[in-house]
Protein backbone atom coordinates (compact mmCIF):
# COMPACT_ATOMS: atom_id res chain seq x y z
CA UNK A 1 0.00 0.00 0.00
CA UNK A 2 1.76 3.15 -1.17
CA UNK A 3 -0.52 5.73 0.46
CA UNK A 4 -2.71 6.10 3.54
CA UNK A 5 -6.35 5.73 2.49
CA UNK A 6 -8.07 9.09 2.30
CA UNK A 7 -11.25 9.48 4.34
CA UNK A 8 -12.52 11.95 1.77
CA UNK A 9 -12.19 9.36 -1.02
CA UNK A 10 -14.11 6.81 1.04
CA UNK A 11 -16.85 9.35 1.81
CA UNK A 12 -17.06 10.31 -1.88
CA UNK A 13 -17.34 6.64 -2.83
CA UNK A 14 -20.12 6.15 -0.24
CA UNK A 15 -22.06 9.22 -1.43
CA UNK A 16 -21.66 8.26 -5.08
CA UNK A 17 -22.84 4.70 -4.53
CA UNK A 18 -25.84 5.73 -2.45
CA UNK A 19 -26.93 8.92 -4.23
CA UNK A 20 -25.83 8.83 -7.86
CA UNK A 21 -25.43 5.17 -8.87
CA UNK A 22 -29.14 4.47 -9.47
CA UNK A 23 -29.89 7.51 -11.68
CA UNK A 24 -32.91 8.50 -9.56
CA UNK A 25 -31.41 11.86 -8.65
CA UNK A 26 -30.93 12.57 -12.38
CA UNK A 27 -34.51 11.51 -13.12
CA UNK A 28 -35.82 13.84 -10.40
CA UNK A 29 -33.70 16.73 -11.68
CA UNK A 30 -34.74 16.08 -15.30
CA UNK A 31 -38.42 15.86 -14.31
CA UNK A 32 -38.18 19.17 -12.42
CA UNK A 33 -36.67 20.95 -15.43
CA UNK A 34 -39.24 19.36 -17.74
CA UNK A 35 -41.97 20.81 -15.48
CA UNK A 36 -40.29 24.20 -15.76
CA UNK A 37 -40.14 23.77 -19.57
CA UNK A 38 -43.91 23.28 -19.84
CA UNK A 39 -44.90 25.89 -17.25
CA UNK A 40 -45.43 28.72 -19.81
CA UNK A 41 -48.14 26.60 -21.46
CA UNK A 42 -49.81 25.45 -18.23
CA UNK A 43 -49.78 29.04 -16.95
CA UNK A 44 -51.74 30.08 -20.03
CA UNK A 45 -54.33 27.41 -19.23
CA UNK A 46 -54.48 27.60 -15.42
CA UNK A 47 -53.31 31.11 -14.47
CA UNK A 48 -50.40 31.83 -12.08
CA UNK A 49 -52.00 30.39 -8.89
CA UNK A 50 -53.37 27.24 -10.54
CA UNK A 51 -50.06 26.74 -12.32
CA UNK A 52 -48.13 27.06 -9.05
CA UNK A 53 -50.44 24.52 -7.40
CA UNK A 54 -49.95 22.12 -10.35
CA UNK A 55 -46.16 22.62 -10.30
CA UNK A 56 -45.86 22.05 -6.54
CA UNK A 57 -48.27 19.09 -6.69
CA UNK A 58 -46.30 17.41 -9.48
CA UNK A 59 -43.02 18.18 -7.68
CA UNK A 60 -44.31 16.56 -4.48
CA UNK A 61 -45.51 13.57 -6.53
CA UNK A 62 -42.08 13.26 -8.21
CA UNK A 63 -40.38 13.44 -4.79
CA UNK A 64 -42.74 10.77 -3.42
CA UNK A 65 -41.95 8.46 -6.34
CA UNK A 66 -38.23 9.20 -5.91
CA UNK A 67 -38.22 8.15 -2.24
CA UNK A 68 -40.49 5.14 -2.85
CA UNK A 69 -38.32 3.79 -5.70
CA UNK A 70 -35.15 4.45 -3.72
CA UNK A 71 -36.55 2.54 -0.75
CA UNK A 72 -38.16 -0.33 -2.67
CA UNK A 73 -35.82 -0.72 -5.67
CA UNK A 74 -32.41 0.82 -4.91
CA UNK A 75 -31.94 0.00 -1.20
CA UNK A 76 -32.43 -3.79 -1.63
CA UNK A 77 -29.78 -3.69 -4.37
CA UNK A 78 -27.25 -1.10 -3.19
CA UNK A 79 -27.67 -1.36 0.58
CA UNK A 80 -28.22 1.48 3.00
CA UNK A 81 -26.37 3.53 5.57
CA UNK A 82 -27.27 5.88 8.41
CA UNK A 83 -25.11 9.01 8.11
CA UNK A 84 -22.94 10.27 10.90
CA UNK A 85 -23.71 13.90 11.67
CA UNK A 86 -20.33 15.58 12.00
CA UNK A 87 -20.22 19.41 12.35
CA UNK A 88 -18.94 19.70 8.75
CA UNK A 89 -21.79 17.53 7.42
CA UNK A 90 -24.32 19.62 9.39
CA UNK A 91 -22.84 22.76 7.80
CA UNK A 92 -23.04 21.26 4.30
CA UNK A 93 -26.67 20.28 4.94
CA UNK A 94 -27.53 23.79 6.18
CA UNK A 95 -25.97 25.37 3.07
CA UNK A 96 -27.75 22.86 0.81
CA UNK A 97 -31.14 23.54 2.43
CA UNK A 98 -30.57 27.30 2.08
CA UNK A 99 -29.66 26.94 -1.62
CA UNK A 100 -32.65 24.68 -2.32
CA UNK A 101 -34.98 27.08 -0.47
CA UNK A 102 -33.60 30.01 -2.50
CA UNK A 103 -34.02 28.10 -5.77
CA UNK A 104 -37.58 27.02 -4.93
CA UNK A 105 -38.37 30.60 -3.87
CA UNK A 106 -37.09 31.96 -7.19
CA UNK A 107 -39.09 29.34 -9.12
CA UNK A 108 -42.26 30.24 -7.20
CA UNK A 109 -41.71 33.96 -7.85
CA UNK A 110 -41.26 33.14 -11.56
CA UNK A 111 -44.38 30.99 -11.64
CA UNK A 112 -46.69 33.54 -9.99
CA UNK A 113 -45.24 36.66 -11.63
CA UNK A 114 -47.57 38.48 -14.08
CA UNK A 115 -47.51 37.28 -17.69
CA UNK A 116 -45.40 39.76 -19.72
CA UNK A 117 -47.19 41.66 -22.48
CA UNK A 118 -46.26 40.32 -25.92
CA UNK A 119 -43.59 42.35 -27.65
CA UNK A 120 -41.17 41.51 -30.46
CA UNK A 121 -38.34 39.21 -29.38
CA UNK A 122 -34.95 40.94 -29.46
CA UNK A 123 -32.51 40.05 -32.20
CA UNK A 124 -29.71 37.75 -31.04
CA UNK A 125 -26.31 39.36 -31.48
CA UNK A 126 -23.11 39.93 -29.53
CA UNK A 127 -23.85 43.65 -29.51
CA UNK A 128 -26.78 42.85 -27.19
CA UNK A 129 -24.63 40.82 -24.80
CA UNK A 130 -24.94 43.48 -22.08
CA UNK A 131 -28.71 43.09 -21.97
CA UNK A 132 -28.25 39.41 -21.03
CA UNK A 133 -25.89 40.10 -18.14
CA UNK A 134 -28.32 38.72 -15.52
CA UNK A 135 -28.80 35.53 -17.54
CA UNK A 136 -25.05 35.15 -18.09
CA UNK A 137 -24.52 35.51 -14.33
CA UNK A 138 -27.30 32.92 -13.78
CA UNK A 139 -25.54 30.57 -16.23
CA UNK A 140 -22.25 30.95 -14.35
CA UNK A 141 -24.02 30.36 -11.02
CA UNK A 142 -25.63 27.16 -12.40
CA UNK A 143 -22.30 25.97 -13.83
CA UNK A 144 -20.56 26.82 -10.56
CA UNK A 145 -23.15 25.06 -8.37
CA UNK A 146 -23.27 21.88 -10.45
CA UNK A 147 -19.48 21.85 -10.92
CA UNK A 148 -18.96 22.21 -7.15
CA UNK A 149 -21.34 19.29 -6.56
CA UNK A 150 -19.63 17.27 -9.30
CA UNK A 151 -16.23 17.90 -7.73
CA UNK A 152 -17.39 17.26 -4.14
CA UNK A 153 -19.08 13.95 -4.98
CA UNK A 154 -16.73 12.90 -7.80
CA UNK A 155 -19.57 12.77 -10.37
CA UNK A 156 -18.29 14.22 -13.70
CA UNK A 157 -21.72 14.30 -15.41
CA UNK A 158 -22.80 17.12 -13.06
CA UNK A 159 -20.37 19.45 -14.90
CA UNK A 160 -22.36 18.72 -18.09
CA UNK A 161 -25.66 19.35 -16.27
CA UNK A 162 -24.45 22.79 -15.16
CA UNK A 163 -23.70 23.85 -18.73
CA UNK A 164 -26.88 22.21 -20.06
CA UNK A 165 -29.22 23.88 -17.59
CA UNK A 166 -27.43 27.24 -17.49
CA UNK A 167 -27.07 27.32 -21.28
CA UNK A 168 -30.70 26.32 -21.78
CA UNK A 169 -31.82 29.16 -19.51
CA UNK A 170 -29.73 31.72 -21.42
CA UNK A 171 -30.87 30.49 -24.86
CA UNK A 172 -34.53 30.33 -23.77
CA UNK A 173 -34.40 33.96 -22.56
CA UNK A 174 -32.85 34.97 -25.91
CA UNK A 175 -35.54 33.09 -27.84
CA UNK A 176 -38.69 33.72 -25.84
CA UNK A 177 -38.30 36.99 -23.88
CA UNK A 178 -41.48 38.94 -24.38
CA UNK A 179 -42.82 36.36 -26.84
CA UNK A 180 -45.96 34.23 -26.65
CA UNK A 181 -46.18 31.37 -24.13
CA UNK A 182 -44.76 28.25 -25.77
CA UNK A 183 -42.99 25.08 -24.71
CA UNK A 184 -39.48 26.07 -23.54
CA UNK A 185 -37.54 24.03 -26.10
CA UNK A 186 -33.95 24.57 -24.81
CA UNK A 187 -34.93 23.71 -21.21
CA UNK A 188 -37.04 20.77 -22.50
CA UNK A 189 -34.05 19.50 -24.49
CA UNK A 190 -31.73 19.82 -21.48
CA UNK A 191 -34.32 18.02 -19.31
CA UNK A 192 -34.64 15.25 -21.91
CA UNK A 193 -30.86 14.68 -21.95
CA UNK A 194 -30.80 14.52 -18.13
CA UNK A 195 -33.83 12.17 -18.08
CA UNK A 196 -32.20 9.87 -20.66
CA UNK A 197 -28.95 9.74 -18.67
CA UNK A 198 -30.96 9.01 -15.49
CA UNK A 199 -32.97 6.26 -17.17
CA UNK A 200 -29.85 4.60 -18.59
CA UNK A 201 -28.19 4.74 -15.14
CA UNK A 202 -31.29 3.19 -13.55
CA UNK A 203 -31.25 0.33 -16.11
CA UNK A 204 -27.52 -0.16 -15.54
CA UNK A 205 -28.05 -0.28 -11.76
CA UNK A 206 -30.86 -2.85 -12.12
CA UNK A 207 -28.58 -5.05 -14.25
CA UNK A 208 -25.40 -4.58 -12.23
CA UNK A 209 -26.92 -5.00 -8.77
CA UNK A 210 -29.49 -7.82 -8.65
CA UNK A 211 -31.50 -8.34 -5.46
CA UNK A 212 -29.54 -10.81 -3.34
CA UNK A 213 -31.40 -13.56 -1.53
CA UNK A 214 -28.68 -14.74 0.88
CA UNK A 215 -26.82 -12.58 3.36
CA UNK A 216 -23.56 -13.10 5.23
CA UNK B 1 19.36 4.67 5.00
CA UNK B 2 19.52 7.46 7.60
CA UNK B 3 18.20 7.42 11.18
CA UNK B 4 15.03 9.25 10.17
CA UNK B 5 14.18 6.63 7.54
CA UNK B 6 14.91 3.75 9.93
CA UNK B 7 12.57 5.25 12.56
CA UNK B 8 9.82 5.42 9.88
CA UNK B 9 10.27 1.73 9.09
CA UNK B 10 10.27 0.75 12.79
CA UNK B 11 6.95 2.60 13.24
CA UNK B 12 5.44 0.54 10.44
CA UNK B 13 6.29 -2.65 12.33
CA UNK B 14 3.95 -1.57 15.11
CA UNK B 15 0.79 -1.11 13.05
CA UNK B 16 -2.31 -3.03 14.10
CA UNK B 17 -2.40 -6.10 11.84
CA UNK B 18 -6.15 -6.50 12.24
CA UNK B 19 -6.58 -3.04 10.70
CA UNK B 20 -3.69 -3.30 8.21
CA UNK B 21 -5.25 -6.07 6.05
CA UNK B 22 -6.61 -4.24 2.92
CA UNK B 23 -10.13 -5.72 2.93
CA UNK B 24 -10.61 -5.06 6.66
CA UNK B 25 -9.15 -1.57 6.26
CA UNK B 26 -11.72 -0.87 3.53
CA UNK B 27 -14.55 -2.07 5.79
CA UNK B 28 -13.29 0.04 8.69
CA UNK B 29 -12.85 3.14 6.52
CA UNK B 30 -16.34 2.78 5.07
CA UNK B 31 -17.83 2.43 8.55
CA UNK B 32 -15.72 5.32 9.87
CA UNK B 33 -17.64 7.85 7.75
CA UNK B 34 -21.14 6.68 8.70
CA UNK B 35 -23.16 5.92 11.83
CA UNK B 36 -24.01 2.42 10.62
CA UNK B 37 -24.25 0.54 7.34
CA UNK B 38 -25.84 -2.72 6.23
CA UNK B 39 -23.79 -5.67 4.97
CA UNK B 40 -25.17 -5.23 1.45
CA UNK B 41 -23.73 -1.73 1.22
CA UNK B 42 -20.32 -2.98 2.40
CA UNK B 43 -20.51 -5.82 -0.11
CA UNK B 44 -21.12 -3.42 -3.01
CA UNK B 45 -18.64 -0.80 -1.84
CA UNK B 46 -15.78 -3.27 -1.19
CA UNK B 47 -16.63 -5.68 -4.05
CA UNK B 48 -15.79 -8.63 -1.77
CA UNK B 49 -17.75 -11.89 -1.85
CA UNK B 50 -20.26 -12.68 0.94
CA UNK B 51 -17.86 -15.32 2.31
CA UNK B 52 -14.90 -12.96 2.38
CA UNK B 53 -16.91 -10.12 3.87
CA UNK B 54 -18.34 -12.40 6.54
CA UNK B 55 -14.90 -13.71 7.46
CA UNK B 56 -13.36 -10.23 7.75
CA UNK B 57 -16.32 -8.87 9.71
CA UNK B 58 -15.97 -11.80 12.14
CA UNK B 59 -12.30 -10.92 12.72
CA UNK B 60 -13.17 -7.26 13.29
CA UNK B 61 -15.96 -8.28 15.67
CA UNK B 62 -13.55 -10.54 17.61
CA UNK B 63 -11.12 -7.63 17.92
CA UNK B 64 -13.95 -5.48 19.30
CA UNK B 65 -13.74 -2.99 16.44
CA UNK B 66 -17.16 -3.61 14.92
CA UNK B 67 -20.64 -4.27 16.32
CA UNK B 68 -22.97 -6.48 14.32
CA UNK B 69 -26.78 -6.34 14.64
CA UNK B 70 -28.75 -9.02 12.87
CA UNK B 71 -32.35 -7.96 12.37
CA UNK B 72 -35.08 -7.69 9.78
CA UNK B 73 -36.14 -5.03 7.27
CA UNK B 74 -39.75 -6.02 6.74
CA UNK B 75 -39.55 -9.78 6.19
CA UNK B 76 -35.99 -9.80 4.88
CA UNK B 77 -32.99 -10.37 7.13
CA UNK B 78 -30.67 -7.38 7.42
CA UNK B 79 -27.28 -7.16 9.09
CA UNK B 80 -26.27 -3.71 10.33
CA UNK B 81 -22.67 -2.93 11.22
CA UNK B 82 -21.18 -0.04 13.14
CA UNK B 83 -17.74 0.93 14.36
CA UNK B 84 -17.16 0.73 18.12
CA UNK B 85 -15.19 3.46 19.90
CA UNK B 86 -12.25 1.02 20.05
CA UNK B 87 -12.57 0.55 16.28
CA UNK B 88 -12.62 4.28 15.72
CA UNK B 89 -9.50 4.68 17.89
CA UNK B 90 -7.78 1.84 16.01
CA UNK B 91 -8.43 3.53 12.64
CA UNK B 92 -7.19 6.87 14.01
CA UNK B 93 -4.02 5.23 15.39
CA UNK B 94 -3.41 3.38 12.14
CA UNK B 95 -3.80 6.53 10.05
CA UNK B 96 -1.50 8.47 12.39
CA UNK B 97 1.20 5.78 12.33
CA UNK B 98 1.09 5.37 8.55
CA UNK B 99 1.06 9.10 7.91
CA UNK B 100 3.99 9.69 10.26
CA UNK B 101 5.99 6.83 8.72
CA UNK B 102 5.34 8.01 5.18
CA UNK B 103 6.18 11.59 6.14
CA UNK B 104 9.53 10.49 7.58
CA UNK B 105 10.26 8.41 4.49
CA UNK B 106 9.54 11.41 2.26
CA UNK B 107 11.75 13.65 4.42
CA UNK B 108 14.73 11.31 3.90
Amino acid sequence: MSEVPSLREVQIRTARLLSFEDGLWDLLLGATFMLLAIYPITREWLGPEGNLALFLGLLVLALGIFFLVRQRVSAPRLGSVRPRWTPVRKGVLAVTITLVALTVGLVIVTLVSPVPSPEPAPTVSMAKARSYMVEIVALLVEVGMFSAMGYLFGVPRLFLYGWLVGGAYLVSVMLYRGGPAVFNLPLGAAATVILLIGASLLVRMLRRYPVREAEA
Amino acid sequence: MGKVGQQGLRDLGGVDRVVHEPARLMILMLLYGVKEADALFLLNATELTWGNLSSHVSKLEEAGYVEVDKGFAGKKPRTMLRLTSAGRRAVDDYRRTMQAALKRQRAR
